[in-house]
């Protein structure tokens, strides 16, 4: 479905790239009149914004919008009366749709290689690649469990688009989508080390860059598995109390 | 004045469809205020780092962001949701019926709905554009020129996306260049000097980011160039000459998709 619509695909990609580029150009600015911030020089900067973006191309939270429909439309019964577990058939859907992203995600990396061939920071090591790997995997399912949550709030609100929107921004400020967390005062660092945002993007960019100490790689795995269960539990009992009040008829 | 009332009833209506969902209306605040508060972290963050981003300092940075975050609202009222609807319309065959209107179509296409919810965090914006104001204070000639400069922004702005939306009439998925306009004009709220050549000349001249919202801004700052204040004056009627060539061309274009 992706494919089909090419110009719509290449329109999304110039947006991904756009973005990426204006924030190389903001931070050149900025590193004119210093050489190194927080650790971060202008090449890990760089590599920095082309990675966390290409990571955001992994997740969707369109899962959340596709439950609202539902649920609104009342197409959620014919689901319900058919043997199919929604959360694995939202989660599988999810993942397939990801995959023409991911193609985009790849011409963006390759882009960036042939532009910033002198910027780019590879990782140091194949265990910094497996690490990466894993933390991926962890946080892809950390965001779809938070958009299955955010989806299950729509038997109770019907509509949900804003919320939908101020949740996702306030995942990509808090994980580091907009700047590295390691800038923040550290006051803020230890207020987002308590939330799980910061293994959506932040920490997947120090695995990958081999920043984390096979002790962080350890609590970090432990903590992420603690987060994907607790929101794997809550997702069901948000599903369980919402099929409850949920109410449809006809088709 | 029948434009004007014939607005004033689609904006009722929209504003009543709207309050079927309560409580979405008031979470508009949600991604609006973590976007607000994303960028004022961000800014303020960088700037306890450098000493200034491209000499711009932080209320001055605020003041960029708050005009950028108008003009970015405003066409959510007004017009945004519209264009969005158009390509569709198109291809559902639903824009026969807007045709037949006796009313100008143009019109009918940028003004049938409008996202009322999103004027909240409009407030957002006015209240930082507030905190920047105590911080220059205000001249009555740069009041002028930036109220003067920022309707020249928005009109240049509105004509802008509605070229790309009449683009529809030959290209059917260009719902996503809106969207990519939407992106490049939020680099308006950047300092002009932080641009390399070619992309300040491109934020000017292509896509007139910097007409729209940097111009207006430095306009209340007392630090506008004029030549840039100037072009955003010509700009308005080349804006609307090529918005018109482009919608009638599309137009005479145009054959129904029903049956």
């Amino acid at each position: 479905m992706n494919i089909t619509y090419r110009i719509s695909v290449f329109l999304r990609a110039m947006q991904d790239i756009i973005s990426v580029l204006f924030f190389v150009i903001l931070w050149v600015g900025i590193f004119k009149q210093k050489s190194v911030i927080d650790g971060f020089n202008l090449n890990a900067i760089i590599t920095y914004y082309i990675l966390v973006k290409v990571i955001d191309q992994l997740y969707t939270f369109k899962p959340a919008k596709d439950i609202n429909d539902d649920i609104i439309s009342g197409d959620l019964g014919n689901y319900l009366s058919k043997p199919v577990n929604y959360f694995n058939y939202m989660m599988n859907f999810g993942l397939g749709r990801r995959l023409a992203r991911n193609t985009i995600s790849l011409f963006i990396v390759l882009l960036a290689f042939i532009i910033f061939p002198n910027y780019l920071v590879l990782p140091s090591s194949i265990f910094n690649v497996v690490v990466f790997i894993i933390f991926a995997i962890f946080s892809w399912l950390l965001y779809y469990e938070l958009a299955f949550f955010i989806g299950t709030l729509s038997f109770w609100f019907s509509e949900t688009a804003n919320i939908r929107s101020g949740i996702e921004r306030m995942m990509g400020l808090l994980g580091g989508l907009w700047i590295p967390l390691a800038m923040f005062p550290q006051w803020i660092q230890n207020g987002l080390n308590l939330l799980p945002f910061k293994y959506l993007y932040s920490n997947l960019v120090l695995a990958y860059q081999g920043k984390l100490a096979t002790v962080d790689v350890q609590n970090g795995l432990v903590v992420e598995a603690i987060w994907v269960i607790s929101l794997f539990i809550l997702c069901k009992m948000m599903w369980r109390k919402g099929i409850k009040k949920y109410e449809t008829f006809g088709k | 004045m029948k434009y004007i009332k014939l607005f004033l009833i689609l904006l009722k209506i929209n504003f009543l469809r709207e309050m079927e969902y309560r409580i979405n209306f008031i979470a508009v605040l949600i991604p609006a205020g973590f976007y607000c508060l994303g960028y004022t972290l961000m800014i303020w963050t960088i700037l306890n780092k450098v000493p200034n981003i491209a000499g711009w300092n932080f209320s001055q940075m605020l003041m960029l962001f708050s005009v950028g975050q108008f003009s970015y609202y405003l066409t959510w009222v007004l017009y945004r949701v519209s264009l969005d609807y158009f390509p569709l319309s198109i291809k559902k065959g639903d824009f026969d019926s807007i045709v037949k209107q006796p009313v100008s179509t143009r019109f009918m296409v940028s003004f049938l709905k409008q996202r009322i919810d999103v004027s909240v965090p409009m407030i957002g914006a006015v209240l930082i554009f507030a905190y920047a104001v105590s911080v220059f204070g205000v001249n009555f000639t740069n009041l002028f020129l930036f109220f003067l400069l920022l309707i020249s922004g928005e009109i240049i702005l509105y004509n802008f996306m509605f070229t790309a939306a009449s683009l529809s009439f030959w290209i059917i998925e260009i719902d996503g260049l809106i969207s990519l306009i939407d992106d490049v004009v939020g680099y308006g709220s950047y300092p002009l000097s932080i641009f390399p050549g070619p992309v300040a000349i491109f934020l000017t001249l292509i896509v007139p980011a910097i007409i729209i919202v940097y111009v207006p801004a430095t306009a209340f700052m007392g630090i506008l160039d004029w030549k840039l204040g100037f072009l955003s004056g010509m700009m308005v009627f080349v804006s609307w000459f090529v918005s018109q060539k482009i919608w009638h061309a599309g137009l005479r274009r145009y054959s129904s998709a029903s049956s």
